[in-house]
């Protein structure tokens, strides 16, 4: 391909220039600028303010340290079974002392077994002689043959839950009966439901050795279940050299996820969650240029043209923006007129959040508990496609053509942001509750990235879980 | 490895040291990368100053730039001048930054309008400082000042702008025609003497012209 020879002498003239010594250099400090900007990667990333990796340590090494000391839940709260209560306490009133084990543990009802008194048994009716042979009968029945359909706890509540002061006697709750007794977690299926009516709220109320209600589904230790989340944040550009927005920028939008939960005693619990999603980050820019009829240039369908460009500085592009208005030129401006610009720039960004909330229930009502919550979030954003930029208007001038061209100034970023959230919790069922929560950000500290990057991030977001209990 | 920079002499020491800097370029030592960015950044700077808006963007264009010849030194087989390879490498990551907006443009901004006399381009020109040069051509939009910038400093031929712009030559011409037509109507908007002694060469060359023709 054969190259023109232009050879202009303004040309040659400006080639000179670029090649002579005293002219312009850039300014100082470049090569540190430059050899900062050639830094790896992964050094700039990690540049988070050390008092977010302290506080992370912090609030790890509580929530580790809670979950270690803190009580089983089931165990702390009721007594969950019969046996358990003979273990610790001694034997329900209306049964004798063991015979409510061996019942359980023969699946027999109590009326098979109903030939000992109802009263409370003496202390000298409590015979090793009469223990032995039902602790033997235990022992020998407690293999897992008993017929799953017998059910005598569960058919029968009130025999069996109707429970009354230890007993003091030591005949009564030996070292070896404690033993041989199952501990809880070794309890075979078939006896859960007896836990079941144990957390009966009329079972609990009239029993005041136990905790207030709790309701079954809180039993669960871990729960999952999806988000959906409508976002809306507000954010301030900083380091910008091209027109700022005339107010913050608006990033709106919705984000799915998951989010996994894990029960820690009666009312605490620690949430972590993972969302995905598309946002919207929205500046209006108002800027004015002078209309001044020496400026125009007239065509020759009576068209008085008028070029303006400006740069608009997005939150991660940079627009340059030339617009061509135009006016009858058959009508005469006086003075130059102040022109009035709007333009929208509008940036897709794709947003990955993971939350991190320690939580506190308090119930409402048998089914609606306060949920409180307060962590940090780890979010990323990163730009997904070009922006959209459309210019609103130009005064009482038509506009004739506009062009918008960005080019992206940030790629992606990465914030840490304090979140709280409140909420309510609705249990749907014995394994499913929905929770909707308002969550208001802030973000914690500045973003280390290059020009347009947020250095405020507020915002709120109204989400919506479901959660599976197990 | 340690290196000397004098900034008077640098191109005679460039010359002889041109391999040791590549080689320590290659095994990428910061004192190495330095001393090839002092030695060129002024007039690589310069250039960047007619693609770029303003001082920032220059920076910025001549510091991806270099960025890239530090990736693609190895590239650099010492078959020609290293000073020209990295203008070459340096405007290309430039033209790379640039294209998506030239793209944009060349759909918008089809040819479609009259031509008009752009002719007395070149004599306006003339009496304009370089800096006001640089200053006009900076003022221009960024498609109508980098088809002038290629055809006009880097004297690329339509085609080849087409070709590295991904637009249609017709474009180019476009673009170029009217870069020439809004700097006429600047200059004649910034400089009204420089038009004025345009106006008055031309028409003492006119009247010269017609009295040696009519013998008078």
């Amino acid at each position: 391909m054969a190259k023109k020879s232009t050879n202009k002498p303004w040309a040659a003239r400006l080639r000179e220039w670029e090649e002579e010594a005293s002219a312009p250099l850039p300014p100082s400090g470049d090569w540190d600028r430059l050899a900062k900007r050639m830094m790896p990667q992964e050094k700039r990333k990690n540049r988070l303010p050390i008092w977010v990796w302290w506080l992370g340590l912090g609030v790890s090494s509580l929530l580790l340290t809670y979950w270690w000391t803190s009580p089983e839940p089931i165990d702390a709260a009721v007594p969950t079974s019969p046996r358990v209560l003979n273990a610790k306490e001694g034997p329900p009133a209306n049964l004798p002392p063991q015979q409510d084990a061996a019942t359980i543990a023969a699946g027999k009802l109590p009326e098979e077994n109903s030939q000992q008194p109802s009263s409370l048994p003496s202390s000298a009716q409590h015979t090793t002689a009469t223990s032995e042979p039902l602790l033997t009968n235990l022992k020998q029945e407690q293999p897992t043959t008993a017929p799953r359909q017998a059910r005598p706890i569960a058919s029968q509540p009130t025999a069996t839950l109707s429970l009354v002061p230890a007993v003091e006697s030591p005949q009564t709750t030996p070292a070896k009966n404690a033993t041989a007794i199952p501990p809880l977690a070794s309890t075979p299926l078939w006896l859960l439901p007896e836990k079941q009516q144990l957390l009966q709220p009329a079972v609990m109320a009239s029993n005041p050795t136990m905790e207030p209600a709790i309701r079954p589904v809180k039993q669960e230790k871990w729960a999952v279940g999806p988000t959906l989340q409508i976002a809306q944040n507000s954010l301030n550009s900083g380091n910008t050299t091209g027109l700022r927005p005339i107010s913050s920028e608006q990033q709106q939008g919705l984000n799915s996820g998951l989010a996994l939960r894990r029960t820690l005693g009666n009312h605490w619990g620690i949430q972590l969650g993972m969302s995905r999603g598309q946002e919207t980050v929205s500046s209006r820019y108002r800027f004015q240029r002078i209309y001044t009829a020496n400026d125009e240039r007239v065509t020759t369908n009576g068209e008085a043209i008028n070029n303006f460009s400006v740069e608009l500085d997005g939150k991660y592009t940079k627009t340059d923006t030339d617009i061509e208005v135009s006016r009858p030129a058959n009508q005469p401006i006086g003075s130059p007129l102040r022109l009035l610009i709007e333009a929208q720039l509008e940036e897709r960004i794709r947003t990955t959040q993971v939350p991190l909330l320690l939580t506190y229930d308090q119930a409402l009502g048998n089914r609606l508990s306060l949920r409180l919550g307060s962590g940090i979030s780890w979010q990323r954003h990163q730009i997904q496609t070009e922006q959209q930029a459309r210019l609103i208007q130009a005064g009482r001038f038509q506009v004739r053509r506009s062009r918008m061209v960005s080019r992206t100034a940030l790629v992606n970023e990465s914030l840490w942001l304090g979140q709280l959230s409140v909420g309510l919790d609705y249990q749907l069922g014995s394994r499913w509750s929905v929770i909707g929560q308002v969550n208001a950000y802030t973000q914690l500290g500045n973003t280390q990235s290059d020009a347009g990057s947020a250095v405020n991030y507020q915002g709120v977001g109204g989400q919506l879980l479901l959660l599976y209990h197990f | 490895m340690s290196y000397i920079y004098t900034k008077r002499t640098n191109k005679l020491y460039l010359q002889d040291k041109e391999a040791q800097i590549v080689a320590g370029c290659c095994r990428g030592e910061r004192a190495a990368q330095q001393l090839l960015y002092e030695a060129y950044r002024g007039p690589l700077y310069r250039m960047c100053l007619r693609y770029a808006k303003d001082t920032q963007e220059a920076e910025d264009f001549l510091h991806d730039g270099f960025i890239k010849v530090f990736q693609d030194i190895k590239q650099y087989r010492g078959e020609g001048a290293l000073g020209a390879w990295v203008r070459r490498v340096v405007l290309n990551t430039l033209l790379q930054q640039l294209r998506k907006r030239v793209k944009v443009l060349g759909q918008e901004f089809l040819p479609d309008e009259r031509a008009e006399d752009v002719h007395d381009f070149d004599e306006l020109l003339q009496p304009i400082s370089t800096q006001q040069i640089l200053a006009l051509i900076q003022e221009l939009p960024k498609g109508y000042g980098l088809v002038f910038n290629l055809y006009y400093l880097e004297e690329k031929s339509h085609q080849e702008i087409a070709k590295l712009l991904g637009i249609s030559s017709g474009s180019s011409k476009s673009q170029l025609f009217k870069a020439k037509r809004m700097l006429r109507q600047k200059i004649k908007q910034a400089y009204p003497s420089a038009s004025a002694t345009i106006g008055l060469t031309l028409l003492a060359y006119g009247l010269l012209q017609f009295i040696s023709a009519s013998n008078i």
